[in-house]
């Protein structure tokens, strides 16, 4: 600590005590302090404001302005209770047990007060942010010093406090300004596929938000039980994502049903003795026949029931 | 109209090289920009726009097919602004970047070319108060947008896309659709490198327009064979013409904005690829 009354010695007028053993050069000293840790407090609290700003929450950031600013007064004081003639002594004790009892008191709060002061600086969400945290999700409404609030699809109000916000595995669905969505849509073996495809893929191109790179991919993924299964992959900007994935499942089924391409009901195919399979084609159809679907092996009698099922 | 593009090699400036040999389409029929009466009506290619006054009031109606708008306005007098506006705000403000891809072109080491690219026009519609203040009331296009995404979607941008063709002269194109975009491309590497396409940043699409053409002009400065600096210049392409009224006013462009440069806030690096 500065001694300022070294300067002040020596000087008759600044040695006449003013009130009880608080001297002119006490009370000058005091002032200047007072002075200095005022100018202090504003310039490094407004040098927060605007380290901060854009990075933390404004609310947050007035919090922390201002307490950098106490912490700057309550040092002055202390630096000023010299000339005051304060014994301090008692009351660092007091402080001291009472810091300890108040400690242990807050532990809880003052973990989640450091996960919040972290969380503020990492910055895994931001107000507005669409994320999933422990099984909760819904948009961040609030990030506080002690707790963050979020506003769950169904309107409720979650609090979470940050020490769990802190070390859970946050998923932020928005964080990336693109996302995929799929959708698996399954045609009828009856269907032809690549017509399927060409018609999903002209819904797709049609849409403005499916982005047009990354480019949408579609493909025959697998051949199920009942029906050609057809993976569609597109990629939308975050903020639209399910809005787009809405819109677009009801046009692709519209306009497959244009193209006469449906979706199959769950079916199973019975022979009887030697009776061969009919083909798809012979019906009407202009897909594949089992044959070509399953191999001609598959088709024989003997194996009747490992096909059908 | 043709433009006259010549190729230079080295790093000559090329600008004072372009003439304009023809006048852009002369049989197209255009649509008229420019600054009208508050009560205006308009009937182009299936756009019909007007501004009625009733019992004080201004009502603006708005039609392009079935996509229909109305809205009322209340002012004592003013003036109705009809210009062309950077392709970005339909149907949403989804982002500030435009993305145009061509043809690739492979220019020689400390090569320089300039191209002609089309892009797409919106057209948007201001009301201007007598005291000079303009406010947007409606934005409406004849092209259908299409977005993309320019690098991956941890560090890319979102882009409004647009194909194009290479353009060696001014094409004949119809100004309520698409507008022009000159490119003046610049390798500043000592390789060969192949460029098939530009992204624009929002604060740099100065667009101009006269009653044949909507234009604006970028340098792209390509300084190694996936990076390029686009930079967007507020300069007509040919005399007379009008700038174009802006749905966003940048809040803050840096004095240095019509030089290339590092300090120049309307540039946008492409540093993700250049086809």
């Amino acid at each position: 600590m500065v001694d300022l009354s070294l300067f002040f010695t020596g000087n008759s007028f600044l040695d006449t005590k003013l009130i009880g053993e608080i001297t002119y050069g006490d009370t000058l000293g005091i002032i200047i302090v007072a002075v200095l840790t005022y100018l202090l407090a504003r310039t490094l609290s407004t040098l927060l404001r605007r380290i901060l700003a854009g990075k933390v929450e404004t609310s947050n950031i007035a919090f922390l302005a201002k307490l950098l600013k106490w912490t700057l007064y309550f040092i002055g004081f202390l630096i000023v209770s010299p000339y005051l003639h304060l014994d301090l002594s008692g009351l660092m004790v007091a402080g001291g047990v009472v810091a300890v009892a108040f400690g242990f008191a807050s532990q809880n709060t003052l973990s989640n007060f450091v996960a919040g002061v972290l969380l503020m600086f990492e910055r895994p969400v931001a107000v507005g942010d669409n994320i999933s945290v422990n099984g909760t999700e819904g948009y961040v409404e609030d990030i506080g010093l002690l707790s963050t609030t979020i506003r769950t699809y169904k309107g409720l109000f979650v609090r979470i406090p940050n020490s769990s916000m802190f070390s859970s595995e946050i998923t932020n669905y928005v964080a990336h300004i693109a996302r995929r969505f799929d959708y698996d849509i399954r045609i009828r073996y009856t269907d032809d596929a690549n017509k399927a495809v060409k018609v999903i893929k002209e819904v797709i191109d049609k849409h403005p938000y499916a982005l047009r790179s990354p480019a949408p991919s579609v493909f025959v993924d697998e051949l199920g039980n009942n029906s050609i299964n057809l993976k569609v992959r597109i990629w939308c900007p975050s903020g639209f994502w399910w809005d787009v994935k809405t819109d677009l499942l009801w046009k692709i089924f519209k306009a497959l049903r244009k193209a006469n391409i449906d979706i199959p009901f769950p079916q199973v195919t019975l022979w009887y003795g030697e009776e061969a399979p009919k083909s798809a084609r012979l019906s009407g159809g202009n897909g594949f026949t089992p044959d070509e679907v399953l191999g001609k092996s598959e088709s024989s009698p003997e194996n009747a029931v490992k096909v059908i099922k | 109209m043709a433009l006259k593009i010549l190729h230079t090699g080295g790093r000559k400036k090329i600008r004072d090289s372009v003439k304009f040999e023809l006048e852009n389409g002369a049989d197209t029929p255009q649509f008229s920009y420019g600054k009208f009466p508050i009560t205006y009506a308009v009937n182009f290619q299936g756009l019909s726009l007007s501004v009625d006054q009733e019992k004080g009031m201004y009502h603006y109606r708005r039609a392009l097919g079935n996509w229909k708008t109305e809205k009322n306005v209340s002012m004592s007098n003013g003036s109705l602004l009809i210009h062309p506006v950077e392709p970005l705000n339909l149907p949403d403000n989804v982002t500030d970047f435009l993305e145009i891809g061509f043809d690739p072109i492979m220019i020689e080491p400390e090569g320089r070319c300039v191209v002609f690219v089309t892009m797409p026009i919106e057209i948007g519609v201001f009301i201007e108060s007598e005291s000079g203040e303009t406010e947007v009331l409606d934005i409406v296009s004849y092209i259908y947008p299409k977005y993309s995404m320019y690098g991956n979607s941890s560090r890319g941008v979102i882009t409004r896309h647009h194909k194009s063709s290479v353009y060696y002269y001014s094409p004949n194109v119809k100004n309520y659709q698409s507008g022009l975009l000159k490119l003046e491309i610049e390798n500043r590497t000592t390789g060969w490198v192949n460029i098939g396409r530009v992204v624009l940043y929002q604060k740099g699409l100065f667009l101009y327009f006269d009653e044949h053409i909507t234009a604006a002009t970028a340098t792209v400065v390509i300084t190694s064979p996936d990076v390029a600096s686009v930079t967007g210049i507020d300069y007509p392409i040919r005399e007379d013409m009008t700038p174009a009224s802006r749905v966003y006013v940048p809040r803050k462009i840096t004095p240095f904005y019509n030089i290339p440069g590092m300090l120049n806030d309307t540039v946008f690096t492409m540093d993700m690829g250049l086809i």
